[in-house]
């Protein structure tokens, strides 16, 4: 279950792969970058879904 | 840690003026009209201009408490079911939305895709929103779109032209008996 704190561990180190990483879809800020395409993401504290995160690309 | 999005903490907002609009469009639809019938189109019109900054913003609450009520329910008829409501209701909507150029223009889509997310997930969609600052103009038809496409999913899941509309109505009923 992502927590906030998970989230926020794994946005990090996706920003941090972004400097010398070579793999488009090898972080989390790259899976969507096609239009119409979009993630979402739930973050828990406990049980409860307290966060909600969307990424994505509309087509305009 | 609570969540900025807590239901509990969510405006109402004036869902019978709400429902009215959505109500509206329901109609024209079904009486296999295109848009609203113009004299309808008029007194919704008139009805909206006459709203204050308030009764806007109220108007605004109530739809976005339909969006959550009709999820609400769309969750609860799928879990019944084994599935999940987002991977069955989101997919259409955002399909149904992309041949809506003219009432949701393509940048609305993942705003309104996620207003249904969050109230799927049981999170208030008003409070989600919030987040990411004041509501703009170009919001409004996109987020009336959306409830009614929400109404009109929950009415032929029913195989019922006015499920949506009784269910909303008679909840209104019922609060105002306990108030």
């Amino acid at each position: 279950m992502l927590t906030p704190e998970r989230f926020q561990a794994r946005l990090d180190e996706a920003y941090g792969a972004m400097g010398g990483h070579t793999d488009p879809k090898g972080n989390l800020i790259d899976e969507c970058h096609m239009r119409w395409t979009g993630v979402y993401v739930i973050l828990y504290t406990g049980d409860e879904p307290t966060h909600l995160g969307i990424f994505g690309y509309s087509g305009d | 840690m609570s969540s900025p999005c807590d239901p509990q903490h969510a405006p109402v907002g004036d869902v019978g003026a709400a429902l009215l609009v959505i109500d509206s469009q329901l109609r024209s639809v079904h009486s296999g009209k295109t848009g609203r019938d113009p004299e309808q189109q008029k007194l919704i019109d008139q009805f909206t201009a006459s709203l204050g900054p308030k009764g806007a913003h109220d108007l605004l609450d109530g739809a976005c408490t339909l969006i959550y009520m009709f999820m609400t329910w769309l969750r609860k008829a799928h879990e019944e079911h084994g599935k999940d409501v987002i991977e069955y209701v989101v997919p259409s909507l955002v399909a149904s939305m992309r041949m809506m150029p003219k009432s949701v223009r393509p940048e609305a889509i993942p705003t309104m895709a996620g207003l249904v997310i969050a109230a799927g997930t049981g999170l208030s969609p008003n409070l989600w929103r919030k987040q990411y600052g004041d509501w703009t103009e170009k919001e409004m038809t996109p987020l009336e779109a959306t409830a009614f496409l929400l109404a009109e999913h929950i009415n032929r899941i029913t195989e019922d032209p006015d499920f949506a509309t009784r269910m909303i109505s008679e909840a209104l009923s019922r609060s105002v008996d306990e108030d």
